[in-house]
């Protein structure tokens, strides 16, 4: 078995290990009867929605159906000195297919849903400007920048620093090889990236995406995150902060939302490198009007990194519940 | 294009139905760990080559097929409800082979290791291994640069390497 990489071989494998999948006649003959007549077409784009919609039924419903099975009473406070409440996910398994079993896909048995309980950030709320469910992105020098929402003043750009080198259809499918490289899924080769006033580069930097300037807000992504880095020097912004805010719960404004961030910047301990975001979103608004997004999960605060810090909400606990 | 055996130089639609429709299925079942998907992709790889026949280069098929097979299978994977919903531990079941049963299971082993991958890493493994392309053909499939596709080449080896190593301590 020592040779299984060897092309040949691993052909072989791969296809004995997946016989029983055919594409026969039948399929043929939907595929023509698609491609000549495509008004009669079953297209995969409309499938996958609906299928993710199922799927997010079924979560819902397992997210409401499991506190009553476990007979807990569903906690309805949430504050945020305690871990936050997660959205259940599932993880599917797929069913075996036997050898020889040529039976088309709806005569198989459904997927099983697992009832495994994962963190699934709020992205609709986030600040994050989302493309395909994901933030445009820049990977400049082994550092991740994500696209925030909204427009930028050209004055508020600083000088140019580097060059976006390549465009990529998926930041995430091209990770880091270099470590020096700066790509970008969300602004075309050539693109300047500038600093942002008086921000620092290991926080955000503003680019030109569709000819508007834009906020880049350094993130942990693809498992890469601060690099011997305090949270401070990945967010430090305190003494420009004018007010920081989670909608709904918390609001800290002037010398208290610095007061938090400086909390953080003196408790702060990285737990993880890889958290884009958590559940819950603090909007952080500098003097400039640029506001920058921070998010938590439990006692995690998460901008560039995951960092754990329960002093930062008991901070907001105390001092800024709405 | 009208006729599916057409007399041009390059086989006809149903000869290349035959030589890579399971490959191209296949391709995509070890994308996404999903049958019904899988199926989804291949038809709609094979509408697209019925109807941009006149576009694609004779001898270029299978390069073309498969890089389609890949494009799809990124755009249902990089939907980040699938990704992190649903695909987000997908588990991939096998065919058992008809051989002996350490034999086979050596063989799950090394078809899971792979599928426990990276998607980079595992995109190249197949389309090196399993499609046989060469270095500079995976570039110009995928957009990136030779060195690019080598270097994800040699990790993704070094990586199922270990996973193996892990797996099967006495091999």
């Amino acid at each position: 078995m020592s040779n299984y990489l060897e092309k040949d071989t691993f052909r072989m494998i791969t296809n004995e290990a997946l016989g029983g999948l055919h594409a026969g006649k039948e399929m043929k003959e939907r595929i023509l009867e698609a491609a000549t007549h495509p008004e009669k077409r079953s297209r995969t784009s409309g499938r996958i929605p609906a299928f993710a919609f199922s799927a997010a039924v079924m979560v819902i419903c397992m997210v409401l159906a499991l506190p009553l099975l476990m007979k807990k009473p569903v906690e309805k406070a949430v504050t945020v000195s305690e871990p936050r409440t997660k959205t259940a996910v599932g993880s599917l398994k797929i069913s075996s297919i036997a050898a020889g079993d040529h039976k088309k896909a709806e005569e198989s048995p459904e997927a099983e849903l697992d009832a495994v309980m994962m963190e699934r950030p709020q992205v609709e709320e986030t600040l994050f400007d989302l493309r395909d469910g994901k933030p445009g992105m820049i990977l400049a020098n082994g550092r991740y920048y994500a696209l925030l929402k909204g427009s930028l003043d050209a004055g508020q750009m600083g000088e140019t620093i580097l060059t976006v080198e390549d465009s990529v259809e998926d930041i995430a499918l091209r990770p880091a090889v270099s470590g020096s490289e700066v790509i970008s899924d969300v602004v075309p080769a050539g693109a300047k990236i500038r600093t942002l006033a008086g921000i620092s580069e290991g926080t955000a930097v503003a680019c030109e995406v569709d000819g508007k300037p834009r906020i880049f807000e350094r993130v942990s992504y693809a498992a890469v995150g601060p690099v011997g880095e305090t949270f401070e020097q990945t967010f430090s912004v305190a003494d420009k902060i004018v007010s920081l805010e989670i909608p709904g719960e918390v609001l800290l404004m002037g010398d208290k939302a610095k007061e938090a961030i400086r909390i953080a910047y003196s408790h702060a301990q990285l737990d993880a490198q890889d958290k884009l975001a958590g559940d819950t979103r603090i909007i952080v608004t500098l003097e400039n009007g640029i506001s920058l997004q921070l998010t938590t999960n439990g006692t995690q605060l998460i901008g560039c990194g995951a960092w754990n810090c329960p002093e930062f909400f008991k901070f907001l606990d105390e001092n800024g519940r709405k | 294009m009208q006729d599916t055996s057409s007399t041009t130089m390059r086989p006809s639609f149903d000869a290349l139905y035959e030589e890579y429709g399971d490959d191209v299925l296949r391709m995509a079942y070890y994308y996404l760990a999903d049958r019904q998907k899988a199926e989804d992709v291949c038809q709609e790889v094979f509408v697209r080559l019925y109807t941009n026949w006149d576009k694609i280069s004779a001898g270029k098929e299978h390069a073309w097929l498969m890089r389609v097979t890949v494009n799809c299978c990124r755009d249902i994977w990089r939907s980040s409800w699938i990704k992190r919903v649903v695909l987000g531990s997908p588990q991939l079941e096998l065919i058992p082979a008809e051989d002996e049963i350490a034999e086979r299971e050596k063989k799950e082993l090394i078809m899971k290791a792979v599928y426990q991958l990276p998607m980079q890493f595992r995109e190249i493994i197949l389309l090196f291994y399993y499609q046989g392309f060469g270095i500079n053909e995976i570039a110009e499939m995928l957009g990136v640069p030779d060195g690019t596709v080598a270097s994800r080449l040699s990790r993704a080896r070094s990586k199922l390497e270990k996973i193996l190593k892990e797996e099967m301590p006495n091999e």
